[in-house]
C-alpha cells in the first residue's frame, strides 16, 4: 500500500499533470498529420524530457504515444491518409464510412474504443509485469542472451514480408551498436580516431534521423497542398457509439487482448497489432464481404487492438529491458539515462517508478477522451496547417533535439548520417524498425554472450543446460529454421512465378 | 530511388569485408578464444550471406527486371530533387556554420530559405521564422541550458 501511495504522489504532483496535458495535446497534433509518426512524436520529445524527472519524463512519453496512435485514425476517415501506420489497416472503411456522412459515428467509435483497448493494455502490463520480473529475477546471463536473440527474431520473423531485407537491417543495428569500447576487453572498435565515437552511437539522434529526418526527406518530395474537401465533423461526436460497442463488445475484448499480447512480443508494434486484429475480425466476421467497404465491425478491432498493443510493448521492455516496439526502444534508452537501468530490479529497487508509469497510463487513457473530443472537433483546422510550414520547423526541431542529447555537433552529424541511410533503405525495402531493436539490443547480446561463454569457457552447449534458457534457445532455434525454410520458399516461388516482378 | 537487388547485395558484401577486416585487427584476449573481434566477425559473415542471397536475387530473371536504379517518379520532377537536397543542404550548413554565426541568425535562415522555397507567403514567412527561432532558443538555451552556439550575437543576448 505504501507504494501505491508513493507512487500516487509521485504523479498527482501538479507539475507532472500539466505535462500530460500538454504532451497530451503534442501526441494527438503529431499523430492527426499524415506523415509525422508515433515513434516521431516520441523522438522529438526525447530532448526535452532529458531535462525531466524520470517520471515526468515517462509521463510524457506514455501520454503522447497513446494520443498519437488514436488521433492518427482522425486523418484516415477526413482525408484517406492514415496519421500514423498504425491506422492504415482500416483507413480505406473509416474514410468510406466519412463520405457516406458517419464521420462522426466512426471518430467517436474510435476514440472509445481506442480509450477502451488502451486500458486493456494497461490492465495486461498490470498484471503481467510484476509476475514476469519474479520469474525473472532469477535468470542470469544465459537467458537474457537468449532472451535477446528471441526479441531480435521475431523483429525479422513477425515484422516483414521478406526476412532477408529485415535481417540485414537488424545486422546494420548490431553493427552500430559494436561502434565504441568493447564490453570485454575495452578495446575502441570502428571508432577511427573519433572522441565523441568512443562513447558508441547515441540512440536518440540515430532515432530522430531514422524516424524524422527520413520521413521530413520523403515529404520534400511530396510536397502537396492538402486542399480536398473534408467531412465536418459537426453535431454529437459520441451519439450511437454505444450501440456499435454493444454490438461488437466481443470484438472489442478480441481486439484489446490480441493488440495486448502482440504489443508485448518484441519487434511488433501497434501496426503490426493493428493488420493482424484486422485480418482476424474479417476472418471471423458473419459479413466478411463489406469489410473496406465503411464497415465499422474491422475498425473496432483493430482500433482496439493498435492501443492495447502500446501498453503491451512495455511488458518486456520494463521486465527484461527489451523493447516490444520502436517506441519502447527509445524508453529503454530513457529508461538507462535516468539511472533505471530496466529489469527485474527495478520492481524491487523501485516499485514506486513502475506503479507511477502503470498510474500513468491509465491516467492517460483517461484524458484521451476528451482530449481526442477537442481534437476531433478541431480537425479541421488542424489538417489545413500547411506541411510546407511544418516540414522545416520540424527540421529545426531534430537538429536542436540532436544537438541537445550530446551538447555537440556531433548528434547532428549523426542524425543526418543515419536520416540520409534510413531514406535511403527505406526506399529499397528494407524496414527500420530492426535498425533500432539491433542498436538497442546489440550491447547486452554480445555482454551476455561474452560473460556466458567465460562461464562455460567457450562449451556453446552451456547455452542449453538451464531449463529456462534451453526452452528460449530452442523457441529461438525453431524460429530461424522456419525463418530459412519461408526464406527459401519465397525465393523459389519468385524465381517459379517468373511473371511477377517483386513489389515495388 | 531504388536499386536493383545485386547493387544493394554487393554494398553489403563490401561492407562484410571492411567490417571482418577491421575486426581482424583487434587485439585478441590473452588465454581467451573469443574477444572483442568476435562479434563484427560474426555481424560480418550476415551481411555477405545476405549480401550474396540478394546479388542472386538480383540476377536471376525475375530480379533483372528491376533496373540498376529506379527513380522514384516523384523525383523525377527537378523541383522536388531540389527540395530533397535543400533538407540535406539545410542540416549541412548549419553542421559547418552554427559555431560560427550562432543558433539564432542560422536558424533564421534557413527556416526563411525553405519557407520561400516551398512557397509560403513572405511575409507569413517572416513572422512564422522569427517566431519559431525566437521560442526554440528561449525554450532550449534558457529554460533547459542547452549550449545553443550564440556565433554572431555572443554577449548580444
Amino acid at each position: 500500500m505504501d507504494v501505491l501511495l508513493a507512487a500516487f504522489s509521485l504523479i498527482a504532483d501538479p507539475y507532472v499533470l500539466l505535462v500530460i496535458v500538454v504532451s497530451a495535446g503534442f501526441g494527438m497534433f503529431v499523430g492527426a498529420m499524415p506523415g509525422l509518426t508515433a515513434t516521431m512524436a516520441v523522438a522529438l520529445l526525447v530532448p526535452i524530457t532529458f531535462f525531466m524527472e524520470p517520471v515526468p519524463a515517462l509521463a510524457a512519453i506514455v501520454t503522447a504515444t497513446s494520443m498519437a496512435i488514436f488521433a492518427g485514425d482522425i486523418p484516415g476517415a477526413m482525408l484517406r491518409m492514415p496519421g500514423t501506420p498504425a491506422s492504415a489497416a482500416y483507413t480505406e472503411d473509416s474514410y468510406a464510412m466519412a463520405r457516406r456522412g458517419q464521420l462522426n459515428l466512426n471518430l467517436g467509435t474510435n476514440l472509445t474504443v481506442s480509450v477502451f483497448g488502451g486500458l486493456v493494455g494497461v490492465a495486461a502490463l498490470i498484471l503481467a509485469a510484476p509476475a514476469l520480473a519474479e520469474v525473472a529475477l532469477r535468470f542470469t546471463a544465459f537467458e537474457y542472451f537468449w532472451l535477446a536473440t528471441l526479441g531480435l527474431t521475431c523483429a525479422i520473423f513477425i515484422s516483414s514480408a521478406d526476412p532477408v531485407r529485415a535481417f540485414v537491417s537488424l545486422l546494420l543495428g548490431l553493427m552500430l551498436a559494436t561502434v565504441g569500447i568493447d564490453p570485454t576487453a575495452g578495446v575502441p572498435r570502428f571508432t577511427f580516431g573519433s572522441v565523441d565515437l568512443l562513447a558508441g552511437i547515441d540512440l536518440i539522434p540515430a532515432m530522430i534521423g531514422l524516424f524524422a529526418i527520413s520521413e521530413i526527406m520523403r515529404g520534400a518530395i511530396r510536397m502537396q497542398r492538402i486542399d480536398q474537401d473534408m467531412p465536418a465533423p459537426t453535431g454529437p461526436v459520441f451519439a450511437g457509439v454505444g450501440k456499435v460497442m454493444m454490438k461488437y463488445k466481443l470484438n472489442i475484448a478480441r481486439g484489446s487482448m490480441l493488440g495486448a499480447a502482440i504489443g508485448s512480443l518484441p519487434g511488433a508494434g501497434a501496426d503490426i497489432a493493428a493488420w493482424i486484429s484486422y485480418a482476424i475480425s474479417k476472418r471471423f466476421s458473419k459479413e466478411p464481404e463489406k469489410y473496406g467497404s465503411g464497415h465499422i465491425e474491422g475498425v473496432v478491432d483493430a482500433t482496439a487492438a493498435n492501443n492495447s498493443a502500446v501498453g503491451g510493448a512495455w511488458i518486456p521492455a520494463l521486465v527484461f529491458g527489451i523493447p516490444g516496439d520502436s517506441i519502447t526502444a527509445i524508453v529503454i534508452g530513457v529508461l538507462y539515462m535516468k539511472g533505471m537501468n530496466p529489469g527485474p530490479t527495478v520492481f524491487l529497487e523501485n516499485p514506486q517508478f513502475i506503479y507511477a508509469v502503470f498510474m500513468i497510463f491509465i491516467v492517460a487513457n483517461l484524458v484521451m477522451l476528451p482530449m481526442g473530443w477537442a481534437i476531433i472537433k478541431s480537425s479541421r483546422p488542424l489538417l489545413r496547417v500547411p506541411r510546407q510550414v511544418l516540414l522545416p520547423l520540424i527540421l529545426i526541431f531534430c537538429i536542436v533535439g540532436s544537438f541537445a542529447m550530446t551538447n555537440s555537433i556531433y548528434g547532428v552529424v549523426l542524425m543526418l548520417g543515419i536520416g540520409i541511410a534510413g531514406w535511403l533503405l527505406e526506399e529499397n525495402g528494407f524496414p527500420v524498425a530492426p535498425i533500432i531493436l539491433g542498436l538497442v539490443l546489440g550491447g547486452l547480446l554480445e555482454r551476455t554472450f561474452m560473460s556466458s561463454m567465460l562461464r562455460t569457457q567457450g562449451d556453446l552447449l552451456g547455452f542449453f543446460e538451464r531449463p529456462v534458457a534451453a526452452t528460449l534457445g530452442v523457441i529461438t532455434l525453431l524460429l530461424w529454421a522456419f525463418t530459412v525454410i519461408k526464406a527459401i520458399q519465397t525465393f523459389r516461388s519468385s524465381r517459379a512465378a517468373g511473371g511477377i516482378g517483386p513489389a515495388s | 530511388m531504388r536499386f536493383n537487388d545485386a547493387v544493394s547485395g554487393a554494398v553489403f558484401i563490401l561492407l562484410a569485408i571492411a567490417l571482418i577486416g577491421t575486426a581482424a585487427t583487434f587485439p585478441a584476449l590473452p588465454g581467451q578464444p573469443y574477444g572483442a573481434a568476435l562479434f563484427p566477425t560474426v555481424i560480418g559473415t550476415g551481411f555477405a550471406i545476405c549480401g550474396i542471397f540478394l546479388v542472386v536475387r538480383g540476377l536471376s530473371p525475375v530480379g533483372r527486371r528491376q533496373p540498376v536504379l529506379a527513380l522514384d517518379p516523384a523525383l523525377r520532377e527537378p523541383r522536388n530533387a531540389i527540395s530533397l537536397l535543400l533538407i540535406i543542404a539545410a542540416v549541412l550548413l548549419y553542421i559547418l556554420l552554427a559555431d560560427w554565426v550562432g543558433f539564432i541568425p542560422l536558424a533564421f535562415v534557413l527556416l526563411m530559405g525553405l519557407f520561400l522555397w516551398f512557397g509560403v507567403r513572405p511575409h507569413n514567412a517572416l513572422i512564422i521564422a522569427a517566431l519559431f527561432t525566437g521560442v526554440t532558443f528561449w525554450f532550449f538555451a534558457n529554460m533547459l541550458r542547452v549550449p545553443l552556439p550564440r556565433g554572431w550575437l555572443t554577449g548580444i543576448i
